[in-house]
Formats: C-alpha cells, sequence, structure tokens
C-alpha cells in the first residue's frame, strides 16, 4: 500500500552535509572550483525539493486512494484486496480504523437480528409454558359446566382453578418483566438512594414464605449506605434471589444477607442453608426455565435468577456464586457504584 | 510520539540516576581524554610552530622576493593573496657590535607579519623615524625608548651612508642575532638614491621589493606562487637569474605533513577510542541489561525496534550533552595545565619557546568529535540487544541464560570464595572488558616505569658535557644558529672575567673555525662524488657515497671543523686509536707532526660510527690556505667525539653550517693560531670546586643579564636537569594515560558491582533469610572483587614482564640515552592499589545499595 | 463468529531431555465480543497460550489466527504493530512505567502509534475506571486496584478487539479481583471486546463465557458457552 518512497530527504542531507564540510574546510578549498560546487549544490537542493514535493503528493493521494479502495470494498461486502492492517504507515491505520468501524456496524446488524430471534424464541415459551395452566383451566372449566358437582367438589376444582389462574397471572408477570428485560424497552430509573430501603423491602416480600418455612432472615447493612440503582427493579431481583434461597432452604435454616461497600462496586451476599449448587452448574442456574432435577418437585418457571442477573447486567453490575453442596449457597451481587 | 518519547526520557533519566552518573563521568573521562590528547597536541604544534615562525621573523604563510613595484603592486590583486606586507630591504647596519640589525623599508602590514611592529611608541612617519627591537637599540648604544636618537651606517649600491634616527617606537625583540630596523615609506621617498631598482644589472636588493602574504587558502600555495612569479616574468627557480622572483612556503607556518607524526597520532587515537569504548560499552551495557524488563514491557505494550533504539539513543544523547561540556572544560584545563611541563622537554632545542595554547574551536570540535563518535561506537551492542529481545523473553529476563547453563562439577560445600568465584563467570565479556580495561592500567604503567626507569641520566650528561661549566656563544646553544662567525666569539674580558672566579679549575678556552675561515681548507683521500647545496649555510658541498657532507670552502675543497685545543681538553677527549698516551699526542702535535682525528660516535656509545670513520691512522690531510698548500699533518690518533667535542649538549648547529658531517680535526692552540687569520675562542670549558657550584651558576646567570648578554652556558646540573625532564615526560604522559585507564577499570569495576548488588538483590535477600549475615555477604562481593583485581593484577603483571622483555626492550635498545633496567615495581604497586580498590568499593557498595530488611529486599524484587 | 483460532498449537521450551511441552496440541477458537477465561494450575501452560494468542511467542507447531491473520505469516515489526493496534495486555504486575504518570501510561500505546486521543473515550474509560482525580498522579501514588485500572484503561485506549488478560488479579486479595475482574468484563462488554483472562480463581471464572481449562499443556475440558440449551 505504502507508495514506494523515493529518498528524497535523503537527498536534501547530501547538500547539507557538503555545505557543512565546505564551510570547515573553507581554507582548504580551491576558489576556481567553488561556483561549480555551488552549483552543484543548488541543483541537487532543487532536485531534492522537487522530488519531495512531489512525494509528498503521491503520498498523499496514495493514501486517500487506498482509503477510498478500502471502503469500496466493503461496501460490497467484499474483503479489501490491499488489505494490510499491521503495517506502519498512515493508510495501514486508516484502514484498520475503518474495519474496526465496519465490524462494528455488522456487529449492531447481528445484535438487531439476535433480538429478534430472542423475540421469537421468548414467545415460543411463553406460549409454551401458558399451555398447561390455560389446559387445567380449560379442563377444570369444562369439568364444572359439564358435570354437576357437589359444593365441596366444586369448591375444590374453583380453589384448584385460582391457583392454576394465580400461576398464571405469576407467569404473565414474569414474562413482561422478561420481555421487558430482553428487548430492552424498559427503562432502569437510577438514583442515589439507600440501599437498605431496597433490601428491606425485598425482605418484607419475602417474609410470609419464610415465616412458613421457619427461617430466619438476616440482615447486616449500614442504612447510611447509598449506592446508585434502581430501587424497583433492584429489590425485585434480590427477591428473586431470596425467593430461591427460602426455596432451597430446609424448614428452619438461615438466611444471612451482608452488605460491604468496596471501590467500585457494593457486594451483597445472599447466604442460605440450603442444598447447595454443584459448581459444574454454576452458569446453568442463571439460565432461562433452568431447574435443577433435583429440585423439580419445588414450585416455580426458573425464570427467578434469570431476571435478577439480567436486572444486575443492566446496572453494570454482576452476579456471582460461590456453593459447598449440602452446607449452603452465597449469592453475591455486585452494585457499581 | 515523539512528546511522549521525550517525557519518557526526561522522567527515566531523573529516576536513574545513579546509573546516568556513572555514565556521564563514563563519557566526561572520554571527553576529558580527548580533549588534553587535541589540546596537548595542537597546543605542542601550535608552540613549535611559533617559535619556529619568531626564528624565522615571519607569520606569513609564504614570501615571495625580489620584485619590482609593479610586479609587488600585481601580487596585491592576486585572487590567493589575503594581505600582504611590503618589505624593501636595505643593507645591514655595519655599525652594530654584536647584534645583526637589518634596514628595512616596511608597510604596517609588513611590520606585523615579522614581528616589527612597535608595542611601545608609533609606526615610523617621518623620514629619519624608525623602529626597531630593544636588543637592537642596546646594541646601538641607546636605551629602548621612544624618541631616542640612533646613528645608523650602512652600505647601498656601493656607496656608505651614516644617518642620524629618531625612535619612533620599538618592540621586544624576538630573536638573539636579528633584529629588522623598520623605516616607514616616508624613507624610501626622501632617498630615492638607495631605492633605485638595479637588481637585474648587479643583483642588488636595496630598491627590490620583498612581501611576506598571507593566502586565503595554502592548498596549492607553492604552484599559485610559481604561476605569479611566472605571469610576471620571473623565475621562480633559477637563482642565478636576473628575474629571479621565488616564492618561498614558510614552512614554519606551513608545515609539510609528516607521515609518521600521523601514524603515531593516529595509533594513540586508537587506543584512547579503545579506552573509551571500554568505559563507555561497559556503562551502557549493564544499564541496558538493568532495564532490559522495561525494554520488554515496551515491546509488548507495542514499541517498535525502532522506537526502542531512538528511545536508548536519545538517552545516550542526553548523557552525552550532560557529559561532553565537562569533560571538554576539564580536558581543556588539563592540557592547558600540563602544556608548560611538555613544552619544556622541547625547551632544549628551542631555545625561547613560546608557549602558546588558546581555547580554539577546532580542538573542542575534534574532541566532541571523537567523543561523540566513541559513544555511538559503544552504544551499538547494547541498543541492538535492546531491540532485538523477544519481547516475552525479556519481560522474564534472567542474565543468565538458562539454555545455555552448563553442567559444572558439583563440590561436596560451596565456600564463599567458590560462589565469589562462580559469580565472575556469569557474563563472560564483561567480566574480561573489566580485567582488560584494569589490566591495561597495570600493563601501561608499568612499561612507562621501565621506559622511564631505563632513561640513563649519566649516559645523556656524558654526552652532553664533559666539564661541569661550559661558557658558550648563546646562539651556539641553538640548533638553529650555532657557532658561526667571528662575532660569535667570546670575549677576552668575559673569559678573564669567569676565569677569575674562586674555585675555578682546568679552565680551558676552544678555538674554532667559522664561515668566515672558508679560505682554509684540507684534502685529504676522501672520494666527494656528489655535490649540492647546504641547506643551512648555502655553501656548496660535497657528499660521499654514504651521505657525509662536506661544505666546501673558496678553493673547492672542505672546510672541516677545526678546533684549537689546549693540553687539558685533549685529555679529556676519547682517544681510540693511534697514540692514547694525550701528552705525548699533544707534544707531536704541538710538534707539527699531525692532528688529532674526532670522529663521530654512535649515538651514546663510545664506538666510532663507520659511517663517518673515513681515515685511518697515518693518513696524511694536506692543509690550504687561499689555495695554496701550507702544511701537511698525518692523522696521529683518532678519538670518538661527543656532543662537546662537537659544540654542546645535543646542539650541532655550528658545525653542521661550517664544516658539515666531515672531518672533525683537533689541533692545539698554537698551531691552529699559525693557520687562521683571526682566530677566535668559541668555547670555555672548566670544572670547578664543589662547594663553588652553586655559586658559579649564580654568577653566571647573573653575568648573561648584566655584562654579557651573548653568552650562555651549560652545566653538568643543568645537562642533568634537561636528562631529567624527559624521564619526567615519560613519568607524566605514560602515568597520565595508565591513571586513566586505571580510572576506568575501576569505574568499570564500580558500576559493575552495583549492576550485580541490584540486579541480585532477590538472590541476596534469599540468601540472607536462610541465614547468610550481611557481613557474609558483603564477604562474598568483595572477595568478586578481589577476584577480578587478582585477574587483572596477576594477568597484568605477566604480561608487563612479557612486553618490558620484547618491546619496551628492542624501543629502548635502539635509543642511545636509555639504558635497558627491567622493573615491576610500577606494576606491583598499581595490583596493590587496584586491589585495594577492589577490596573496598563492594562493601561500600553494598551499603549504600542494599538497604532494608530481607522481606523488602524480596519484596523489591519480585515487582 | 471466532475472533481467535488456536489449531493444533505447540510450544516447546529447551531442547533434549529438559524440554518442557508447555503447550502440547492446543485447538480452540475464542468467539467475538465474548469473555474467555483461561484456567488451569500453575505450569499448565496458561500464559504460554496468551503470549502465543497475543504474538508475543512464535509456535513450534499449529497456527494462531486472529481476526483472520495468521500470526506466523507476520514479521517481527508487523507483529508489534499487531499488538498495538489489536490486542490489548493486562498482565499481574500491571507493569505500568513509573515515570509515566496515569494520564501518560494510558495514552502510552497511542503515542508510540503517533495517534492523537480520542478525548471523549480517555474520559469514558479514566471514569469507569475510577481514576478521574488521579491522572496527573504517578503510578506508585496509587493502590494496586487503581494501578490495575490504569493498566485495563492502557489496555483499552487503543480500543483494541481483544484483550488479553494475564492473572490480572493474580496478586490482590478476593475484595480487589472481584473489583477488577468486573470492570474488565464490564468494559469488555461495554466496548463490544472480546476478553480473554487466565485466572486461576473459579468464583472469577464464572464471570465468563467459557471456560478453558488446561492442563500439561493441553485442554481438559470446556464448559458449554452461555445460552445453550440443555
Amino acid at each position: 500500500m505504502k507508495p514506494e518512497s523515493f529518498p528524497s530527504k535523503r537527498l536534501l542531507f547530501a547538500p547539507g552535509l557538503l555545505l557543512l564540510l565546505l564551510s570547515l574546510l573553507w581554507k582548504y578549498i580551491p576558489f576556481n572550483i567553488m561556483p561549480v560546487i555551488l552549483s552543484a549544490l543548488g541543483a541537487f537542493a532543487l532536485l531534492a525539493a522537487v522530488l519531495w514535493g512531489r512525494e509528498q503528493q503521491r503520498q498523499q493521494s496514495g493514501l486517500a486512494n487506498s482509503i477510498c479502495e478500502t471502503m469500496d470494498a466493503l461496501m460490497d461486502g467484499r474483503e479489501p484486496e490491499n488489505y494490510h492492517p499491521y503495517e506502519d504507515s498512515q493508510a495501514s491505520k486508516v484502514q484498520l480504523k475503518l474495519m474496526q468501524f465496519h465490524d462494528k456496524l455488522q456487529e449492531d446488524g447481528r445484535q438487531n437480528r439476535q433480538d429478534k430471534q430472542a423475540i421469537q424464541e421468548l414467545v415460543s415459551d411463553i406460549s409454551h409454558q401458558v399451555k398447561t395452566p390455560i389446559a387445567n383451566i380449560q379442563m377444570f372449566t369444562n369439568i364444572l359446566q359439564q358435570h354437576q358437582l357437589t359444593d365441596d367438589k366444586r369448591k375444590e376444582f374453583l380453589t384448584t382453578m385460582a391457583s392454576q389462574i394465580n400461576k398464571l397471572d405469576f407467569l404473565m408477570q414474569s414474562l413482561i418483566k422478561m420481555s421487558r428485560l430482553e428487548t430492552g424497552t424498559f427503562t432502569l430509573h437510577m438514583e442515589t438512594g439507600s440501599l437498605y430501603n431496597t433490601i428491606a423491602q425485598a425482605v418484607s416480600g419475602i417474609c410470609p414464605k419464610a415465616d412458613q418455612k421457619d427461617i430466619q432472615i438476616e440482615v447486616e447493612c449500614d442504612s447510611r449506605l447509598a449506592v446508585r440503582h434502581d430501587p424497583k427493579w433492584t429489590s425485585e431481583a434480590l427477591g428473586n434471589i431470596l425467593d430461591n434461597g427460602v426455596k432451597y432452604t430446609p424448614k428452619g435454616g438461615k438466611i444471612h444477607i451482608t452488605v460491604r461497600p468496596w471501590q467500585f462496586y457494593t457486594r451483597i451476599d445472599i447466604a442460605d442453608t440450603g442444598t447447595g449448587i454443584a459448581p459444574e452448574h454454576y452458569n446453568d442456574i442463571f439460565k432461562r426455565f433452568y431447574r435443577a432435577q433435583e429440585t423439580a418437585g419445588e414450585e416455580g418457571v426458573g425464570l427467578g435468577l434469570y431476571l435478577a442477573r439480567c436486572i444486575i447486567t443492566l446496572q453494570k453490575g454482576y452476579i456471582s456464586v460461590r456453593s459447598q453442596a449440602g452446607k449452603g449457597t452465597v449469592f453475591s451481587v455486585f452494585l457499581l457504584n | 510520539m515523539k512528546e511522549m518519547l521525550k517525557t519518557l526520557t526526561r522522567r527515566t533519566f531523573a529516576a536513574n540516576r545513579g546509573q546516568n552518573f556513572i555514565a556521564v563521568l563514563a563519557i566526561a573521562l572520554t571527553a576529558t581524554l580527548f580533549t588534553s590528547v587535541t589540546t596537548i597536541g595542537a597546543g605542542t604544534m601550535q608552540s613549535l610552530s611559533l617559535t619556529m615562525q619568531m626564528l624565522k621573523l615571519s607569520r606569513g604563510d609564504a614570501e615571495l622576493h625580489n620584485m619590482s613595484l609593479e610586479q609587488f603592486e600585481a601580487l596585491k590583486k592576486e585572487d590567493f593573496v589575503k594581505n600582504a606586507g611590503m618589505r624593501m630591504p636595505v643593507a645591514f647596519l655595519s655599525n652594530t657590535i654584536r647584534h645583526n640589525v637589518e634596514l628595512d623599508v616596511m608597510d604596517e602590514t609588513e611590520a606585523e607579519l615579522v614581528f616589527a611592529s612597535p608595542t611601545h611608541g608609533r609606526f615610523p612617519q617621518a623620514a629619519n623615524e624608525v623602529v626597531t627591537s630593544d636588543r637592537a637599540l642596546r646594541d646601538l648604544g641607546a636605551e629602548p625608548e621612544t624618541g631616542a636618537e640612533i646613528t645608523i651606517a650602512f652600505t647601498a649600491h656601493g656607496k656608505e651612508y651614516v644617518l642620524p634616527m629618531v625612535v619612533s617606537g620599538w618592540y621586544e625583540s624576538v630573536s638573539d642575532q636579528v633584529s629588522y630596523l623598520v623605516a616607514g615609506t616616508a624613507f624610501r621617498d626622501a632617498n630615492p638614491d638607495i631605492f633605485r631598482n638595479t637588481y637585474k644589472q648587479d643583483k642588488e636588493l636595496a630598491g627590490v621589493y620583498f612581501s611576506d602574504i598571507t593566502v586565503t587558502n595554502t592548498l596549492h600555495l607553492q604552484e599559485k606562487l610559481d604561476k605569479f612569479s611566472r605571469s610576471q616574468g620571473g623565475s621562480p627557480d633559477d637563482m642565478q637569474a636576473p628575474n629571479y622572483l621565488p616564492g618561498i612556503i614558510n614552512q614554519a607556518k606551513n608545515p609539510a605533513p609528516d607521515g609518521t607524526t600521523l601514524a603515531a597520532g593516529s595509533m594513540f587515537l586508537l587506543l584512547f577510542v579503545f579506552c573509551g569504548y571500554l568505559l563507555i560499552y561497559n556503562v551502557f551495557d549493564i544499564a541496558v541489561m538493568q532495564d532490559i524488563r522495561r525494554y520488554g514491557l515496551y515491546r509488548t505494550i507495542g514499541m517498535s525496534r525502532r522506537q526502542v533504539k531512538e528511545l536508548i539513543n536519545r538517552q545516550a544523547l542526553w548523557l552525552t550533552c550532560m557529559g561532553l561540556p565537562i569533560g571538554l572544560l576539564a580536558g581543556f584545563l588539563v592540557g592547558r595545565s600540563s602544556m608548560p611541563v611538555i613544552m619544556s622537554s622541547l625547551d632544549t632545542e628551542y631555545n625561547h619557546i613560546a608557549v602558546q595554547i588558546s581555547p580554539s574551536f577546532s580542538i573542542f570540535a575534534t574532541a566532541a568529535f571523537l567523543t561523540a563518535f566513541t559513544v555511538f561506537l559503544s552504544t551499538r551492542k547494547p541498543v541492538r540487544t535492546a531491540a532485538g529481545i523477544p519481547p516475552a523473553q525479556a519481560f522474564r529476563y534472567v542474565e543468565t541464560s538458562l539454555l545455555k547453563a552448563k553442567k559444572k562439577r558439583s563440590r561436596e560445600t560451596a565456600t564463599i570464595p567458590q560462589m565469589a568465584l562462580s559469580n565472575l563467570g556469569r557474563n563472560k565479556r564483561r567480566s574480561a572488558f573489566i580485567i582488560i580495561s584494569l589490566m591495561l592500567c597495570v600493563v601501561l604503567l608499568n612499561c612507562v616505569g621501565t621506559a622511564a626507569n631505563s632513561v640513563d641520566i649519566e649516559k645523556q650528561v656524558a654526552q652532553m658535557i664533559r666539564t661541569d661549566f661550559a661558557i658558550l656563544n648563546a646562539g651556539s646553544m641553538s640548533n638553529q644558529q650555532g657557532f658561526t662567525s667571528r662575532d660569535m666569539a667570546l670575549s677576552e674580558q668575559t673569559i678573564a672575567d669567569i676565569s677569575s672566579q674562586k674555585g675555578v679549575i682546568n679552565g680551558t678556552a676552544v678555538y674554532k673555525n667559522t664561515l668566515e675561515d672558508t679560505n682554509v681548507t684540507y684534502d685529504f683521500d676522501v672520494e666527494l662524488p656528489i655535490s649540492s647545496n647546504s641547506p643551512y649555510s648555502g655553501l656548496l658541498t660535497g657528499v660521499t657515497e654514504n651521505g657525509v657532507v662536506f661544505n666546501l670552502g673558496d678553493d673547492g675543497k672542505p672546510i672541516c671543523n677545526v678546533y684549537g685545543m689546549e693540553e687539558a681538553s685533549i685529555e679529556r677527549m676519547n682517544i681510540l686509536e693511534g697514540e692514547k698516551d694525550p701528552h705525548i699526542l699533544y707534544g707531536q702535535m704541538c710538534n707539527g707532526e699531525g692532528v688529532l682525528l674526532g670522529v663521530k660516535g654512535k649515538m651514546g656509545t663510545k664506538a666510532m660510527n663507520p659511517v663517518f670513520d673515513l681515515l685511518e691512522t697515518g693518513d696524511r690531510i694536506a692543509v690550504y690556505k687561499n689555495g695554496q698548500q701550507i702544511k701537511e699533518f698525518s692523522v696521529l690518533a683518532k678519538a670518538v667525539t661527543n656532543g662537546d667535542d662537537e659544540e654542546v649538549g645535543y646542539t650541532v648547529g655550528g658545525p653542521v653550517r661550517v664544516g658539515g658531517d666531515g672531518l672533525f680535526l683537533y689541533l692545539p692552540t698554537e698551531i691552529y693560531k699559525e693557520i687562521y687569520d683571526e682566530p677566535v675562542i668559541y668555547k670555555y670549558s672548566f670544572d670547578i670546586e664543589e662547594s663553588q657550584r652553586k655559586n658559579m651558576s649564580v654568577f653566571l646567570d647573573n653575568y648573561m643579564e648584566t655584562k654579557d648578554m651573548s653568552i650562555n652556558y651549560l652545566s653538568a646540573d643543568s645537562a642533568r636537569a634537561v636528562a631529567q625532564t624527559s624521564r619526567n615526560i615519560i613519568h607524566f604522559v605514560g602515568g597520565a594515560i595508565g591513571l586513566i585507564f586505571g580510572f576506568a577499570g575501576i569505574l568499570n569495576l564500580v558500576n559493575m558491582l552495583i549492576t550485580s548488588i541490584l540486579a541480585r538483590r532477590h538472590e541476596f535477600a534469599t540468601m540472607q533469610s536462610i541465614g547468610m549475615t550481611q557481613k557474609q555477604l558483603a564477604q562474598m562481593m568483595t572477595l568478586e572483587g578481589l577476584w577480578y583485581a587478582l585477574g587483572a593484577a596477576s594477568l597484568g603483571i605477566a604480561l608487563s614482564l612479557l612486553l618490558d622483555l620484547t618491546l619496551v626492550r628492542s624501543i629502548i635498545d635502539k635509543r642511545w640515552n636509555f639504558t635497558f633496567h627491567l622493573t615491576l615495581a610500577p606494576a606491583i604497586i598499581t595490583s596493590i592499589i587496584l586491589l585495594a580498590f577492589a577490596a573496598l568499593v563492594p562493601s561500600l557498595v553494598l551499603r549504600q545499595f542494599h538497604k532494608g530488611s530481607i522481606v523488602e529486599q524480596l519484596h523489591v524484587s519480585e515487582f | 463468529m471466532d475472533i481467535i483460532t488456536v489449531h493444533h498449537l505447540k510450544k516447546y521450551f529447551g531442547t533434549g531431555c529438559s524440554q518442557v511441552k508447555a503447550i502440547d496440541g492446543v485447538s480452540l477458537s475464542v468467539e467475538k465480543g465474548k469473555f474467555t477465561a483461561i484456567t488451569g494450575a500453575s505450569g499448565s501452560g496458561k500464559t504460554t497460550l496468551l503470549h502465543l494468542m497475543g504474538g508475543l511467542h512464535k509456535p513450534d507447531g499449529g497456527t494462531v489466527v486472529v481476526d483472520g491473520t495468521d500470526l506466523a505469516k507476520l514479521t517481527e515489526e508487523q507483529l508489534t504493530i499487531f499488538r498495538r493496534r489489536k490486542v490489548g495486555f493486562v498482565f499481574q504486575d500491571n507493569n505500568l512505567i513509573p515515570e509515566l504518570t496515569v494520564r501518560e501510561n494510558i495514552l502510552f500505546p497511542l503515542a508510540l502509534d503517533d495517534c492523537l486521543p480520542d478525548k471523549f473515550f480517555f474520559r469514558e474509560v479514566a471514569a469507569i475506571m475510577g481514576l478521574k482525580d488521579k491522572l496527573n498522579n504517578f503510578p506508585h501514588m496509587l493502590s494496586g486496584g487503581g494501578q490495575q485500572c490504569t493498566a485495563i484503561a492502557r489496555a483499552l485506549i487503543t480500543k483494541p478487539a481483544i484483550i488479553l488478560a494475564d492473572e490480572p488479579t493474580g496478586s490482590f486479595d478476593i475484595k480487589t479481583s472481584q473489583n477488577v475482574a468486573g470492570l474488565l468484563k464490564m468494559t469488555a462488554e461495554r466496548f463490544r471486546q472480546t476478553l480473554v483472562m487466565i485466572t486461576h480463581n473459579l468464583e472469577l471464572a464464572q464471570l465468563a463465557d467459557h471456560v478453558v481449562c488446561l492442563q500439561d499443556g493441553r485442554i481438559q475440558n470446556r464448559s458449554l458457552p452461555k445460552g445453550t440449551k440443555l
């Protein structure tokens, strides 16, 4: 790509050096050859100047041409022919930047397609999940309509139906949240507020369930601690993690929440005394509709941790997990200060 | 990029102060070396040149003779001429006693060029005004002061003139023998008779124009001069031609280049470049190795090789910029302060040496260039190493490559000395460099010591003088002049004054023939196939096949150097062949039976030089006077001569100008007086009682100042002092070089130890953590330093012995005034000093650079 | 889409019986824009693999193709520029230049390429890394975490496609480790960079999309990428 460079700069060195020598050896130079030397010097300098100018021009046009060429190729979706990203030249530098830009555009397109696909998947997931309760409700409705039942029996069916509707409602709520998170159609309201309140809200949501299982929840948090976060969604995420904890912690267990402010992140550890997670499933638990085999008996749809992770990631935080089988699990939520 | 590199260089620079200090010191030392050498070299050349110019009474680039006014005007217009002075010689004054005073009409340019510008008063303007030297004025019986009235007498165009003149200004004489008496152009205009140009008819100089010129460019000067001469219808070569118009280059100012001097100079230069290389290379090598991780990091981040090179070069440039001025200044001071010492050694040959040294641009430029060149040369390899190392490797760089580690026989125990020794092997090249530079110091100093020790002072004194004192005309003491005319004779009064002093014993006067005695010649059986002109006296000469020169007298026969001596003088001579009893010989000589023939010895030995040994005892020599044979002698005995027998000391100016190389004839005073018309005494030699030695010197110094300014003397003591200076010079020059090498070596050693301590901090900390005490550590480092010094010392002493017995001996044996004397004392003393340094430095360095607790050290090195 | 493809890669050190097979036939590909963690015991060849990917070593066998360029085909000089423009390195010991300020350290790689810095980007990176107020400090005035943040900022400033991090948190306590690793991950996602990080900390490795485990210069197992359905 680099236009072959003519050593015109070096050409300029020659008269310079000669002039220097001339001035140093002035005494020893016969005078009659001075005109010859001087005119030679002049000619040299002139030649060098002309060549230099021309080279400069050629370099510039060469640079412009190479940029245009690369852009043409990229527009056509071809690989640029003279792609030399790792040369120490201006053209190569610009070329690389262009390629970077091109890649970014490509990436954006890919992201768009991926989003679309995600929505499609979501729709299919929703339909899949909604299918069961609706089928149940349909079935019970049919039974109630077609069969004469005792009041007791009817009551029983209606209760079952109500629970199915509740489940459907819960599912719908989750799905709506999820869809909004996934498609990015919701906005986080980031504000610097008390993390204590947020945690309290999450804990209060889970208290009834915990009481049922006689699980003690302890919170260790400085009430003055202010972190930049979205209180509503963060409490939702924490609630989901707590919910998960309560679910897998046997009766009489304990959940301990610790908040520690760090340099960049505020760390919220949620430690339970539950069954624990095997290390190979660390990554899986945050996946949509993932449910551990051993916990098949528990109710749930496998969206809680997924949602929690989405929410925290959107706030530029992250969640990690550590666990010891049989002893408990620690979920660590890192919120960017 | 440039900005960032600059910032980085600047900050890194500030951070590595210790390292940089050593580097700057190394560069400054090298620059000092070069500057002092160039200063001394240039100063010597300048001073010698100026002295020669003074002797020649011209500082022009060239002079032209015998021009007419038109030709002179044409000369002024020539392109190559920068300045042309006008001089119209008239004649030597006839009313002077001892000093030769030449009357000239000059312009101010010329007066400036021939050292005749008035330093007091002003240039002559009126026709009766003149300027001359203090010496000339005294000789003319006037005091050197403006307004003094003098009378001058001279002959021009065959007519005698006696004119009263007024001194309008005077200057300090630069020559013992000759001064110009300068008159202005008004004098010429007032005396047209004197300045008639009749050169073409009678070769009368009064009336022609001479000119000393300076030129724009000395290249091809002789051709330009000849071309000018021819273009003006002159003949540049033919001395006899009526249109003889020579252009003569002033060799004193523009000496012809000398091959051997150049070769010796470049040899020295090479040695110094090598010394500088040893010094700077190591410093940079160590600096780069220390920073190799850093360069690795740069390379990892994406610095290219070129950029790394640029970075280090920039650093080198900075260091050079700091070290160079210091070195230049120091070198100049060193050079200038040592100049007088060096000059004094030349003083024996040139009577009034003018020490001239100025901080000229070219000295600094040369030294700076050489230093920069050395820095460039020495940084090539380290720069390449730094740039060439693969980034990942540099990143975890350990100086000894694991791949090359050889299996060593492991011993049962590891003692501290063993550990220290094995540490030397870590970087062979660097260790070798340090040992070499330390060793060079030992060897050089020992060679110098041996040479100085071999200076045989008594041999030199014996060569120079046979008695305690010898009094002569001042001109005889200079090789540039010598005893050539009766004017230079010692006066009876002076001899009487001196001989009447207390303690004088065996006072003898020696007579000698002069250039005025060309009417007495000798004929003997020697073929003189070649003839030419003597470059010294202008006489015709005959030359033997072997190049022995005989100056020829009026009748074309050799003049010879003939001495009239008393018996006591003959007794002192070294008679080798013929009648060896000086008393019998003197008796025979007085009877007119023959002469004592002197033959030049091989320098400093008591053997005759076969080249000059032309006659056998018994051969006959005929004496001619004014073309008539008046006597015939036979060679009764042959003696080998030394400096005192010929003239005095090392000077041979007189004999060379009068008789040439040929035949030194020694006659009794009586016979000498019979042969020569106006026999004159040229030398008065005497011994002195021991107690009066000092007094005599004082008396003579005083006498020279006040009573008889024309004389000078040589004493055995001063001869000894002269010989001593040559030893001093060797000590001084050699010692300085040795010292510089020694300093370089020690600097290298210190630097090496510092690096090794810094680089091995972790290792040390580990050793300490497993129980090595600080003391043991110091012991190990001291031993390591000692191993270096020991290696250098043993190698140095061995090599000194070898070189002394071969090279130094072969050089010394060729020089008559040396007697080879082997000594190892300098080597041993130097070795001891080096050992002391090597033992001392490590613990000091360790204390300075290995501070803090073990944990800290471990931590530091991890980073 | 894979940005780094390593195929049958081999790298040996030494010769003869003392030969060490640091990398012995490793094949893997790193997906563009993803976070790959390399784990393994010390001496398992993690660092060598990373150096090979960054063009710091020449392989003894196999190929490393980065963004379509086979590194073996580049000259030393081209490799230097490749590192400069395509790769950002973060090391265990931060390897900042002690003589330069934080700002100068961050901008150093750009200066090497004779580029003017993207001011907005610089400000953003400095803000994320919490270096806003420390730009004119010298590295030694910063905490270990702060120094590592500077190093990360230095790696980011050229907007490289790939960040190669060699135990960037190795010398820190768990708190700083989490901090630094989180930042790395976050910025990589933010600027859509591919992040390859060596760590022996499994807790940190779970931040990654992929985890590669090396043992004695070979890949032991490779966890499935996130999003794959079981």
